[in-house]
């Protein structure tokens, strides 16, 4: 490890001279600043720090423990395989700024303080947007205006939490955080600020919807970087400061429930992925929200598992998007002749998220679940294994079967780059050999592990509910009841704010506009005729410019040095 | 970064088309699916040996041993849950959130 370099500058140093390299050059060294940034990684141990003075303030830059470490490593292995993904890309923006992303959660994920936490929170929501904006449509700019404010408000949240905490207890460090100290001190406040900020990361319902509005907008790379590094970070921030919290269970099995039921009349695959997206990180939300070693264990495993396997099926779709021009189940299928590489690798994506076993879904959600069930949560046990279903559902079976099978629309494309089918392969390798020996991921753990996946009842019932949950996709499908996918645009939360409140706000800005004006030309009718007086009086002819008698001259001279002699002699006393 | 226009690739398909392959033919899909539902049944079935010949060790909360001890509960529940999400998707979701595709442009 290189003393006094933040780990975390390689990658966004690095990414920063991407954008002076050009040609072949440049993509070899998106490949190249991962593999060098990990080799420094592996440099940290369990118990290092490093503090720096700013501004009077200690900040605790570096902290490194196990979690930590996980997810330096996670973060490592997703930027490789997101710069193979888009070594094609020519574009230094994207190249350079999914570098510049991808340090800034790793920076993230090793600050030991809030103010470092918030200088890396908000440098993710800048170096990530570009990714969106990189698409270049109508709909990205907005989708990513849209992403941005969010973010911006998230790190706001978490700024002002920072701000209560250091005002009251002088201590910024990133600590568990207690909601129930909720009192009319500011110390009491912080908790519920620093919640509605990794809230807002980490998709919360009614604030999720930054996520499926700009992931499908992203270009095909770019949300290959997207899905790895944004959320992950706030659930890592979230099993750091509320682990334990009641409140956390309920609002993730809310996570991992709605997202699914949007899921299966969504018609972009990339947005379906979007909703299964949030609907995994609810089981993160419930494990940590739990906050048993299993549980938490079980939460960070999955988080480690759903960036490999997410980023998997997202490269897949991103493969279809680049080549067909873009991802709708309505007019896809049969894309396995053309592109059966990717038609593989979309099928070990969607066996992993949906946790057959050997595959690395496998043997974390379970982890999850058994944590609930050993907690005694019984209807939050009944939602994740509906959910568990569901998912299998709409990301395991509708995905590659609009995709890659289904109905034969007549697209025929050639098969994507190579360096695409390298990155799809690579994830899906590491699906498999994570899925198949636990040991591995399971070393990397916080918390020591005697979770045994694979044992003969929680294989079978497993294959149980996947291929009955399959026969109900079958039936519906044979019967024509299984909803056909349309052309459509699905309200969700963010209906709220991009109708009615965008209504008001225009309205009342039409409104503040009027009243301006009138303001304006009343201000300017006043000037107008302080002028015109002025130049009647002021004016050769005019009443103070016109020439005065010698004798009232001196008068008026006498008067002023009057005045001033007695304001002198009244100072003076 | 290069897109392909569907149209005018379907005129030289590079992607191997005109290969039929085993999958192309309905009657197949339909064997497939038979065999399909010959897999649940034999899953079904092997559960319910399971139950009887050495229980399976339960997996959730304890007030729902009872249940989950009944053969098949998984299964059931996997079809179920996926049915009554498609319905309620369909049914109650669908008409009433879905506008036309360029509500918001």
């Amino acid at each position: 490890m290189i003393e006094g370099l933040h780990p975390s500058l390689i990658l966004i140093m690095g990414g920063a001279l991407l954008l002076a390299v050009r040609g072949p050059a440049r993509a070899w060294l998106t490949v190249a600043l991962p593999i060098l940034s990990f080799i420094n990684f592996t440099g940290l141990e369990v118990g290092m720090s490093e503090t720096w003075m700013m501004a009077g303030l200690e900040l605790h830059v570096l902290y490194v423990d196990k979690m930590a470490l996980l997810f330096g490593t996670l973060f490592h292995v997703a930027a490789l395989i997101a710069g193979i993904y888009a070594m094609h890309v020519e574009d230094r923006i994207q190249h350079s700024t999914g570098m510049m992303y991808a340090g800034s959660a790793v920076g993230a994920v090793l600050a030991g303080d809030l103010m470092t936490l918030f200088i890396f929170w908000e440098m993710l929501a800048v170096t990530s947007v570009f990714q969106i904006w990189a698409r270049k449509t109508t709909r990205a700019r907005g989708a990513g205006m849209r992403y941005l404010l969010m973010h911006v408000l998230s790190g706001l949240f978490l700024l002002a939490g920072a701000a209560c905490l250091h005002l009251e207890t002088g201590d910024l460090r990133l600590r568990q955080l207690d909601l129930a100290a909720l009192g009319p001190e500011l110390a009491g406040l912080a908790p519920w600020l620093i919640l509605v900020a990794v809230g807002i990361k980490s998709c919360f319902p009614f604030v999720h919807t930054w996520l499926v509005d700009a992931y499908p907008e992203a270009t095909p790379t770019g949300t290959v970087f997207l899905s790895a590094f944004t959320t992950k970070t706030a659930v890592y921030v979230l099993a750091r400061t509320f682990a334990g919290e009641d409140l956390l269970i309920f609002v993730g099995a809310t996570m991992a429930m709605f997202p699914i039921y949007f899921a299966v009349i969504e018609n972009d695959l990339r947005r379906v992925l979007g909703y299964s997206m949030i609907n995994q990180i609810g089981f993160m939300v419930v494990g940590i929200g739990i906050g048993t070693e299993l549980a938490v264990n079980g939460a960070v495993a999955h988080a480690f598992n759903d960036v490999i396997f997410k980023g998997l099926l997202f490269m897949t779709m991103g493969a279809v998007l680049h080549r067909v021009g873009h991802c709708n189940g309505s007019d896809l299928g049969h894309l396995r002749k053309s592109m059966p590489f990717t038609a593989l690798c979309c099928i070990v994506g969607a066996a992993s998220i949906s946790a057959f076993p050997l595959f690395n879904g496998f043997i974390s959600k379970s982890m999850v679940m058994s944590g609930a069930a050993l907690g005694g949560y019984t209807v939050v046990w009944l939602v994740l294994l509906f959910a568990s279903a569901g998912v299998f559902h709409h990301a395991g079976i509708k995905i590659p079967f609009f995709a890659f099978f289904g109905h034969d629309h007549g697209v025929r494309v050639e098969k994507p780059p190579l360096n695409m089918r390298v990155a799809m392969g690579l994830g899906a390798v590491a699906c498999i050999v994570l899925g198949s020996y636990p040991p591995l991921l399971y070393g990397m753990l916080p918390f020591p592990v005697d979770y045994v996946p694979y044992d003969l009842t929680h294989v079978s019932t497993q294959i149980q509910i996947l291929c009955w949950s399959a026969l109900a996709f079958t039936l519906l499908m044979v019967t024509k009841i299984y909803p056909p996918e349309l052309h459509s645009t699905n309200l969700d939360a963010d209906w709220f704010w991009r109708k009615p409140i965008k209504g008001l706000v225009v309205a009342s800005a039409g409104v503040a506009g009027q009243s301006y004006r009138r303001l304006q030309s009343g201000v300017e009718d006043m000037l107008r005729r302080v002028g015109a007086w002025l130049r009647v009086h002021h004016s050769p002819g005019g009443t103070i410019g016109e020439p005065w008698p010698t004798g009232s001259s001196a008068l008026s001279a006498a008067v002023m040095l009057a005045v001033l002699l007695l304001l002198s002699l009244g100072a003076l006393r | 970064m290069s897109t392909h226009d569907p149209n005018s690739s379907a005129e030289h398909p590079p992607g191997g088309d005109g290969q039929h392959d085993w999958l192309d033919e309905p009657k197949n899909i339909k064997k497939v699916i038979h065999g399909f539902y010959v897999v649940c049944v034999v899953v079904l079935l092997g559960d319910v040996a399971h139950q009887m010949l050495s229980h399976r060790h339960q997996q959730g909360p304890d007030s729902l041993a009872g249940l989950e001890a009944i053969p098949g509960f998984y299964a059931v529940y996997g079809l179920v849950a996926c049915s009554v999400l498609v319905f309620l998707a369909k049914y109650l979701l669908r008409p009433a959130v879905m506008r036309d595709e360029a509500y918001y442009d």
